[in-house]
């Protein structure tokens, strides 16, 4: 047993059983008879990134083998990190309390770019090298993973080597190599070139970049023929033959995501221009409904869970979605188990289902036109027209709804200000729906929300070229939507753009903000995503001292052929593709969905699911 | 329908739980062991349990009660033993019996008894502060300030203490092992506290924190429930200010729980009477 968690500590914390362990379904080993040791890390505290389903997948993945222990470590609160830092206390996982600087492998899963701080915070705390290049053989290896790993170059300093794409497969290869490693005596560096020959592992250390005097990418190559020139994701072909776990554990107070996860299927096949995960989790791949009703059973058996949620990109498009729902309700309704959905598309169907399932105090229905326009909705290819989202309202409104919760963006490619005034008569028109549903039947006390986001131009978009608008701009086009809403009963949410835009620099950021990065969090930058903790002019600061221009990489419009830092990462979609759909956003024409119709985006070359059929 | 009372422990490992996360890793726990618990009718289906008094988090217990209803019959200790195999570790049921009529075990609880272990500054000699304490509950109003909806009251808190006593627990730092004594053994044999002694070594050793030299015990039987409930580190602080010295407290555990009133409380499920003024 390592590092005590001492209650004189727990005492004066919030929240104790964030430290503790000990759940219902975690694991514990003996140490004995392990040879690996994997501390899994979310960069960030033990509510959220216990909602992780990835997380969930993996941590019972590595721990079905006999020669893993996979444990858990979560960012600490700031409470207890300063209580850790008074007393000396390292990292440590939960499951033995170990310093994380014991282990073999540490691993963190990315999930934003603003908890990039928490994880070089979280590498500080455990008391070894932050940089990869100061680390030697006596430190772990670092590794990362997940959707901000499809352009990792923001964290190239920090991390040895990264997993792109779904990692259930490439973790299990990578760990027998480093097996074979650990029982010759080799270098490091022996072990990442061993690794970088294993499709989806990406080793920044082996790549070099040249810029140009404008800080555009002049060349990225690797430093020797032997590397690969372009890293390709890794998918799970099968999505019924990968490994799902039978247990989730079961913590002891609540989180973010406190139920059962079943995970209908991975990709999407509308293809929002704007949304990354549309993109890089191409092609769609469904688990059968049997499969699920079985994963599922499995699962209230083993953790007790009074609820279910379905969980995936677009809900609605599973293709056996009624056949699934009916099972599930059959199976858990004397069980007393709550079958959770997410926002479905409405139809008559789901409203049906929603009756159904979830006995909802029918109050709150979210829809997410994204734009207040037709026009701006097929450029950004959101096969939403108004007309059937008023017909959904009315729907619901004579189904005693009486809650409705819109969601949009400010600051889409080609936006003009009738796009914004869109918003706000769009608001108008659901508060019409309302009042023309007959008085029996529509619900007592409508209650409409807009809520607005700024876009964040991404990686591996269409639109992975366009700048996004200054804060400035944001905050006209914010307060002329606020000043076109009337309807009292319209409440109108928003957020600052502070952090969307930080959010702009490091999606498609390069090698050379690892410096800023670092320089944030010598001061004192953590928990970004936090309000409470969100220090922006910290941040201004530290772009300054690196002599870095964060406009560079968020507002500036990229040509087509320059060099983007994430263009050795393959995901199978052909750039030409993205500008094909760029063009097409120009045109404002909209590209039918993979289950209509192929475009021709290139996943095929994974050969699996929807690309087959 | 039939019910079963139950008798469980919460140990170190699951201290820091809230009662109402409790309750839920109870409903949990139940759905895990299929046994074949009631649940209330309406929207949220909840099963139907209760639960004696809440525990303050941090606090230990040998001593914490549970009603259930269960649809159809079921052995109390098929139910105890099925319900054991899903509770995690730290949780254990050590007894149940059939409930017997009467109200639940949440409105029957009328007193609670803890021991406390708690160091302190003073360098008085252990006879007089037995004194102190004598006067102390000689005394037939003790004031403690309260803070309740944002006002401050002034409590009297004298009839709520049924029983109090102090000793004193040796802590030897020269010995490895468990101290062997204490100079009254019949106050602080309590293995869930002797236990304790060492984690308090360990985490001074650990934090490089000045180990207590003396640990002072304290073991009192309250007024509990729904009636009247005092909680004990109020009988601390109130001693603390008659006497003029101070207690930190280390850790408090709860060493029975009992239904009843007053003038006599009972043991939950056997119905035995523990004290009868």
């Amino acid at each position: 047993m390592g590092i005590r968690v001492c209650d004189r500590i727990l005492q004066n914390v919030e929240k104790p059983t964030r430290y503790t362990g000990n759940e219902w379904n975690s694991i514990n080993k003996n140490l004995n008879r392990i040879d690996i040791r994997f501390a899994f890390c979310f960069p960030d505290v033990y509510e959220v990134g216990m909602s992780h389903l990835g997380m969930k997948i993996l941590y019972h993945l590595l721990n079905e083998r006999e020669d893993v222990f996979c444990e858990r470590v979560f960012a600490p609160w700031v409470d207890m990190e300063a209580k850790m830092r008074e007393y000396g206390i390292p990292l440590f996982t939960l499951e033995t309390h170990d310093a994380v600087k014991e282990f073999d492998f540490v691993g963190f899963t990315l999930q934003y770019e603003m908890s990039y701080t928490n994880i070089i915070n979280m590498l500080d705390l455990a008391g070894f090298p932050i940089l990869s290049s100061n680390r030697t053989k006596e430190h772990p290896f670092v590794c990362a993973g997940g959707p901000c790993a499809y352009n990792p170059e923001p964290l190239a300093d920090f991390i040895d080597f990264f997993v792109v794409g779904e990692g259930e497969e490439v973790i299990n290869e990578v760990l027998d190599v480093y097996l074979d490693w650990k029982k010759k005596d080799l270098s490091r560096e022996d072990f990442l070139r061993s690794i970088s020959a294993i499709e989806g592992i990406y080793v920044p250390r082996f790549y070099e970049v040249e810029y140009n005097t404008d800080g555009t990418i002049g060349s990225f190559r690797p430093v020797e023929d032997i590397y690969p020139a372009k890293i390709r994701k890794r998918i799970i072909k099968d999505l019924d033959r990968v490994y799902y776990p039978d247990k989730m554990i079961v913590p002891f107070t609540g989180i973010v995501h406190d139920r059962v996860m079943l995970e209908l299927f991975r990709g999407c096949i509308r293809g929002c221009r704007f949304c990354q995960a549309g993109f890089i989790y191409r092609p769609v791949r469904e688990k059968t409904a049997d499969k699920l009703l079985g994963i599922a059973k499995n699962l209230v058996e083993s953790t007790g869970y009074e609820e279910i949620s379905l969980t995936s990109l677009s809900t609605s498009d599973y293709t056996s979605l009624k056949e699934l729902t009916d099972g599930l309700i059959k199976e858990m309704e004397p069980k007393k188990v709550n079958l959770s959905l997410p926002s479905l598309r409405v139809d008559s169907f789901s409203l049906e289902l929603m009756e159904k399932a979830q006995k909802v105090r029918k109050s709150g229905l979210t829809f997410a036109p994204e734009a207040g326009s037709q026009r701006l909705r097929n450029i950004i290819n959101k096969g939403v027209t108004e007309e059937d989202l008023l017909n959904s309202v009315s729907t619901a409104f004579s189904g005693g709804w009486s809650g409705v919760k819109l969601y949009f963006m400010l600051g889409l490619p080609m936006e003009n200000f009738e796009d914004i005034e869109g918003i706000s008569d769009l608001g108008q028109k659901v508060v019409d729906a309302y009042m023309r549903t007959p008085k029996e039947k529509r619900g007592k006390g409508l209650n409409v929300t807009v809520s607005t986001s700024f876009f964040v131009p991404k990686p591996f978009t269409p639109f992975q070229w366009e700048p996004q608008d200054s804060m400035e701009v944001f905050k006209d086009k914010q307060s002329f939507l606020k000043s076109k809403i009337k309807s009292k009963y319209i409440k109108y949410n928003w957020h600052d753009p502070e952090l969307s835009f930080l959010e702009a620099v490091f999606s498609r950021g390069d090698r050379k903000l690892s410096r800023v990065l670092l320089k944030a969090f010598e001061k004192g930058c953590k928990f970004d995503s936090w309000g409470e903790h969100f220090k922006f002019d910290k941040w201004m600061e530290a772009f300054d001292e690196c002599g870095i221009d964060p406009h560079f990489y968020a507002n500036r419009r990229r040509p087509f052929d320059e060099i983007l830092p994430w263009d050795h990462i393959d995901i199978g979609i052909s750039k030409n593709y993205l500008k094909r759909e760029y063009e097409k956003a120009e045109r404002q024409e909209v590209t039918s969905n993979c289950r209509v119709n192929c475009s021709g985006c290139g996943a095929a070359v994974f050969e699996g699911g929807i690309c087959l059929e | 329908m039939s019910s079963v009372r139950v008798k469980f422990f919460r140990g170190e490992e699951v201290k820091f739980i809230s009662h109402l996360d409790l309750m839920k890793m109870y409903e949990r726990a139940l759905r895990r062991s299929g046994v074949p618990i009631a649940y209330s009718q309406g929207f949220n289906p909840h099963p139907q349990m209760v639960f004696g008094l809440p525990l303050s988090v941090g606090v230990t217990s040998e001593s914490e009660y549970a009603d259930f209803e269960l649809e159809g019959n079921m052995d109390p200790g098929e139910f105890m033993q099925r319900l054991n195999g899903s509770l995690p570790e730290g949780i254990r049921i050590v007894d149940a019996a059939v409930k017997k009529a009467g109200s639940n075990i949440m409105a029957a609880i009328a007193g609670a008894s803890y021991d406390i272990m708690a160091s302190t500054d003073s360098n008085l000699d252990m006879e007089v502060l037995k004194d102190k304490l004598r006067q102390f509950l000689d005394k037939e109003e003790i004031y403690v300030e309260k803070e309740a909806k944002g006002k401050i009251k002034q409590i009297n808190i004298r009839p709520m203490i049924y029983n109090m006593e102090i000793g004193i627990l040796e802590f030897d730092e020269s010995s490895q092992s468990a101290p062997d004594g204490c100079s009254d053994i019949k106050l602080c044999n309590n293995p869930w506290l002797l236990r304790y002694v060492n984690v308090i070594k360990e985490e001074a050793d650990f934090l490089k924190l000045k180990p207590p030299t003396a640990i002072l015990c304290f073991k009192m039987l309250l007024a509990a429930g729904s009636a009247a409930n005092l909680k004990p580190e109020f009988a601390i602080k109130a001693f603390a200010d008659y006497s003029g010295c101070r207690f930190d407290i280390l850790k408090i555990h709860r060493s029975g729980l009992f239904t009843g009133d007053k003038d006599k409380l009972t043991e939950p499920l056997s119905g035995r009477i523990i004290l009868s003024i």
